[in-house]
């Protein structure tokens, strides 16, 4: 049941999503529907379909800005789920990393950024300026 | 390194599930590295006392010890579970579970100064809050980057030494 409700989701985000790599994007964050509750043997939650579906929606807006003129780059994101059910797209490249996640517990998407020997930094954005950050991660040179 | 750390109190495994790594890249989520609220810490496993192999049995007998309760729906789950999860080799080869290995040193570089246990099969905390690991999470990712910790090889997760518990 649940994973048909996902599928229904999938199919309308992909409608018009030529771009292979967030096709992928999209697959993976459906995939995370199938999760159940303690699927990491510690207690995480199961994915909240909130979060998924913001994600989704999410993927499917930076499809958008990329057909109207922004770079792709080079970098997909990996697609993690949280242990509190949240959706997260990671990047991870020359050690800086950067995350943008879809958690359960707040409306404002939450941003982790970690430069190479520095601390992380932890802030709550909107959907236009994680697509910023996401664009540039996305750009980020190996 | 291989001999060093299995005989060594000062090394620790830390359990990744499925979905938390990603074989293209040989990336860890740093959410494999926090906890939730009522957790003591992070669960680790002692490498002197454990094995990459035994550390995900443990996951299995943990669910084998659910059979027996007395919640049927939990019964039913565990049941589901140990079909789709007979044995440690399809935990690694088929579900996509990893075992970090992590040097103690480097988690107290981080700032956690206490451990609990060992437990009889060397599973250990980790002591810290839920908002420490939140915020540390990427830190521990970062020892990964720089070599210190090490993703293992799935040769190296289904190895069996017969030394340990």
């Amino acid at each position: 049941m649940s994973i048909r409700v996902s599928q229904t989701q999938h199919t309308s985000f992909t409608n018009g999503i030529l771009n292979p790599i967030f096709k992928e994007i999209l697959r993976e964050i459906d995939e995370l529907a199938t999760l159940e509750e303690d699927w990491n043997c510690e207690g995480a939650s199961s994915i909240d379909r909130a979060s998924l579906f913001r994600a989704q929606k999410f993927v499917n807006y930076l499809s958008n800005m990329s057909t109207h003129g922004e770079s792709i780059g080079d970098q997909a994101p990996a697609v993690f789920p949280t242990i509190e059910g949240g959706v997260q797209l990671y990047w991870n490249v020359n050690r800086h990393q950067v995350a943008i996640t879809f958690d359960p517990s707040q409306k404002l998407i939450k941003l982790m950024e970690k430069m190479p020997e520095a601390k992380a930094t932890f802030n709550f954005i909107t959907e236009t300026e994680a697509c910023s950050i996401a664009f540039e991660a996305m750009n980020m040179i190996k | 390194m291989q001999q060093q750390y299995r005989e060594s109190q000062n090394y620790v495994y830390r359990r990744i599930p499925p979905y938390q790594f990603k074989v293209k890249g040989n990336l860890v989520s740093p959410s494999a590295f926090t906890i939730k609220t009522g957790e003591l810490g992070l669960s680790v496993f002692r490498c002197d006392i454990s094995s990459p192999y035994h550390v995900l049995q443990d996951c299995i007998d943990e669910r084998k010890r659910r059979l027996s309760n007395s919640d049927d729906s939990e019964c039913e789950k565990a049941t589901i579970w140990l079909a789709k999860n007979p044995d440690v080799e399809t935990l690694v080869n088929k579900q996509g579970w990893r075992i970090v290995i992590i040097p103690i040193d480097a988690v107290l570089s981080l700032g956690f100064v206490e451990l609990d246990g060992p437990e009889l099969n060397g599973h250990i905390n980790i002591i810290g809050t839920v908002e420490q690991f939140e915020i540390q999470a990427p830190d521990f990712v970062d020892l990964i980057n720089t070599g210190q910790a090490r993703i293992l090889t799935v040769e190296e997760c289904l190895e069996r030494p017969d030394i340990k518990i």
